[in-house]
């Protein structure tokens, strides 16, 4: 029942969520400029511009054309790119691996740098490194992120020669549609400097957080009851506190991660890399509207799905929030 | 034989700019399955007293000075891994506060396993057995079902019967308990004193209890140390500090306890209240709540005097030892002991 619950009522909220994404998303359409101008350019005369229009549904009014966009964009159709020519969804999915393989190349540097480096800084927060460790996560925090990849880019590639500040590389093709870089050494090369530039943003925020929870967990009485039953240094961190510290920063996770995605924008743009974020720019610059409309309605999609699975996710590693409660 | 000796074992707070006394030439002795009770108010020092005997103490408090032997081997001097073949083995703990003890995200069975484990080379079968049969042992039926829970699906009673199934997973020589009860339904209280002082029978194992309530104490110990501000005032077998408490403190708590005044209407209540650390007054601590203060005890610290065991002994027979270094024997810290009762 609990569960069911649950259920509904996320499934509630996400419905919401994406009705309000996709109405604000219809209304830019309207406010961004003229359909049919950038359909046809200025070629087409008047006549000819109010028949297409009243053709497309131009002319409806306003309620009935958002019912029509919202019907089309649960079949999948979010109208066609004016300057690719194709449907708006195959343009985003055929990018959106790309974007994927970053963040996800972005958040494994996070998870894997964040988590020792935040109960180093915990467990010794006197020594030195733990002090300077502290220091580069404020500066980190505060450095915009194209700075950051220009200053990757300007080190290692230009000064070091070493890796790659241009595109994915060699790429592999799995599944007939999904290009991965994951499986090649020069893709792999090629997705270090942007993974990092983005890293850099929720790394120190990380840092900063687990270490913030961790140094509260080790003050707590079953840490000390812990102690005092002998276990050692190890079982005692890893098991006993990073399990507490971890259950809060997972929802915390859940939501950066998909505001990763928003910042591949940047990232994308700085390294040239073929994602959705780079096919944002471009479709900014050529005013194609319905691609830029669908870009925000996907990626509120893809947020409400992330954090969905992260409060899934969160029930079932915290045995303190069980769904069904019995007390002996 | 002794199990652990405590000498002249002094705490400190080390600040940066100075330094603060907690525990004062605190002294102590028990021996294999003794029960003894360490009765005095909040802030006396008696869980500081506790925790470094596995020298759990939390920074800044250090031991200055003194020693602490447990089967004749230095505990003071050992390093951390020595300490954990001790902790939670040999010598076991009891905490407080039963709804803090546990870790939430970790299972019943998790914490029972692990502890046996970190002390033994039980496989994980073989602890869990262990672990269900002490399940058994603190009265938790069901126990299959209930390894599988976590803390927060028990009441604080029945967590507290865990950490007691926990602290005796090892066969421990020696249990330290801080309070069991205090955070606990009046209740419940005499159940679990009662399971522990059973449990200690059973497996012959000592136990040091720290206890605020002398009444308590008294029913489950067979020797009593009583501390104020960090001193221990008086120290005597259990059923005589009851009847014939030597020290106007002890006498004041006894006083307190309700069995001992059924006769008036009013609870009696020690004036007063205990100074905190960097409060201590010159001479004898207890002089500004004393009935019995004369000029002397504003001025100099009374020294042990030694009680013969016999302690309805008349008053000539109380021999004055001053440097007395290690008191096994019963004594009293006062200028003025109260023993002029008689048998
Ligand atoms: N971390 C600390 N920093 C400063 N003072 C402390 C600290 N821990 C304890 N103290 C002080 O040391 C003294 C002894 O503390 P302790 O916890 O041993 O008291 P207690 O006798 O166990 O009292 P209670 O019955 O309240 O548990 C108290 O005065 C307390 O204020
Ligand atoms: S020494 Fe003096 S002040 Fe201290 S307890 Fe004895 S009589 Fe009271
Ligand atoms: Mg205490």
């Amino acid at each position: 029942m609990v569960v069911l619950s649950f259920f509904l009522k996320r499934s509630y909220q996400f419905i919401i969520v994406m009705l309000v994404i996709s109405f604000i998303g219809f209304s830019i359409q309207d406010a961004l400029g003229d359909p049919i101008h950038q359909l046809v350019g200025e070629s087409v005369g008047l006549a000819e511009r109010e028949k297409l229009r009243e053709k497309l549904g131009l002319n409806d009014p306003f309620l009935t054309q958002y019912v029509r966009f919202v019907k089309n964009a649960l079949t999948g159709d979010l109208g066609t790119s004016y300057f690719f020519k194709k449907p708006v969804m195959a343009v985003i999915l055929d990018r959106f691996p790309a974007t994927l393989e970053l963040t996800l190349a972005a958040s494994f540097i996070v998870i894997f740098l964040s988590i020792p480096l935040g109960i180093y800084c915990a467990v010794y927060p006197k020594h030195v490194l733990a002090r300077t460790i502290m220091t580069f996560s404020i500066i980190g925090i505060s450095m915009p992120v194209f700075l950051t990849g220009i200053l990757l880019i300007y080190i290692f590639p230009v000064q070091l020669g070493l890796l790659y500040s241009f595109g994915r590389g060699e790429t592999l093709m799995l599944f007939g549609f999904w290009e991965t870089n994951f499986l090649t050494q020069d893709g792999l090369l090629h997705i270090i400097l942007p993974a990092i530039s983005l890293a850099s943003i929720m790394l120190p925020l990380f840092i900063r957080l687990i270490r913030g929870r961790m140094v509260e967990v080790l003050s707590e009485e079953y840490i000390h009851f812990a102690k005092a039953r002998g276990l050692t240094k190890n079982r005692i961190l890893y098991v006993h506190a990073f399990r507490n510290t971890l259950i809060p920063i997972v929802s915390v996770a859940g939501v950066q991660f998909a505001t990763m995605i928003a910042y591949t924008i940047l990232t994308e743009t700085v390294f040239q890399w073929p994602g959705m974020g780079f096919m944002f720019i471009e479709a900014v610059t050529h005013s194609d509207i319905p691609l830029i409309v669908a870009y925000l309605v996907f990626v509120g999609f893809v947020f409400m799905v992330t954090n969905t699975v992260v409060d899934i996710l969160y029930l079932m590693i915290d045995p303190t929030v069980q769904l069904v409660k019995q007390k002996f | 034989m002794k199990l652990l000796e405590i000498k002249n074992l002094t705490l400190s707070f080390q600040y940066p700019n100075k330094e603060v006394i907690a525990l004062d030439d605190f002294s102590l002795t028990i021996a294999a399955g003794e029960r003894i009770g360490l009765v005095g108010e909040s802030g006396a020092g008696k869980s500081l007293a506790i925790f470094s005997i596995l020298k759990l103490l939390k920074p800044p408090c250090k031991i200055k000075s003194g020693s602490i032997r447990f089967c004749g081997r230095e505990i003071t001097t050992m390093n951390e891994t020595e300490l954990n073949r001790l902790r939670g083995d040999k010598i076991t703990m009891i905490f407080q506060n039963p709804l803090g003890s546990l870790n939430p995200v970790l299972t019943v069975g998790t914490h029972l396993i692990e502890t046996a484990r970190a002390h033994s080379s039980l496989s994980y079968k073989e602890a869990y057995d262990l672990a269900c049969s002490r399940l058994n042992d603190v009265k938790i039926t069901r126990v299959h079902e209930r390894m599988r829970a976590y803390p927060n699906e028990f009441s604080g009673g029945m967590r507290q019967r865990i950490v007691i199934a926990c602290a005796l997973m090892t066969n421990p020589q020696l249990m330290l308990i801080d309070e069991p009860t205090t955070a606990l339904d009046v209740t419940i209280q005499a159940e679990i004193m009662e399971l522990i002082y059973n449990l200690s029978v059973e497996k012959k194992c000592a136990f040091i209890l720290v206890s605020h309530d002398l009444g308590l104490v008294s029913q489950l110990t067979e020797r009593v140390l009583v501390l104020y501000a960090g001193q221990i005032v008086e120290a005597n077998a259990t059923r005589q500090i009851i009847r014939y408490p030597h020290h106007p403190y002890t006498k004041g708590l006894i006083e307190c306890l309700p069995e001992f005044q059924r006769t008036k209407k009013q609870l009696k209540v020690i004036p007063g209240r205990m100074p905190g650390l960097d409060e201590w007054p010159v001479g004898c601590r207890f002089h500004p709540r004393c009935d019995f203060a004369k000029n002397d005890c504003k001025e100099k610290m009374p020294a042990v005097t030694r009680l013969k065991k016999a302690v309805s002994a008349p008053v000539s027979n109380v021999k004055r030892t001053s440097s007395l270094n290690t008191p096994v024997a019963p004594y009293v810290k006062c200028f003025y002991p109260l023993n002029e009762k008689k048998p």
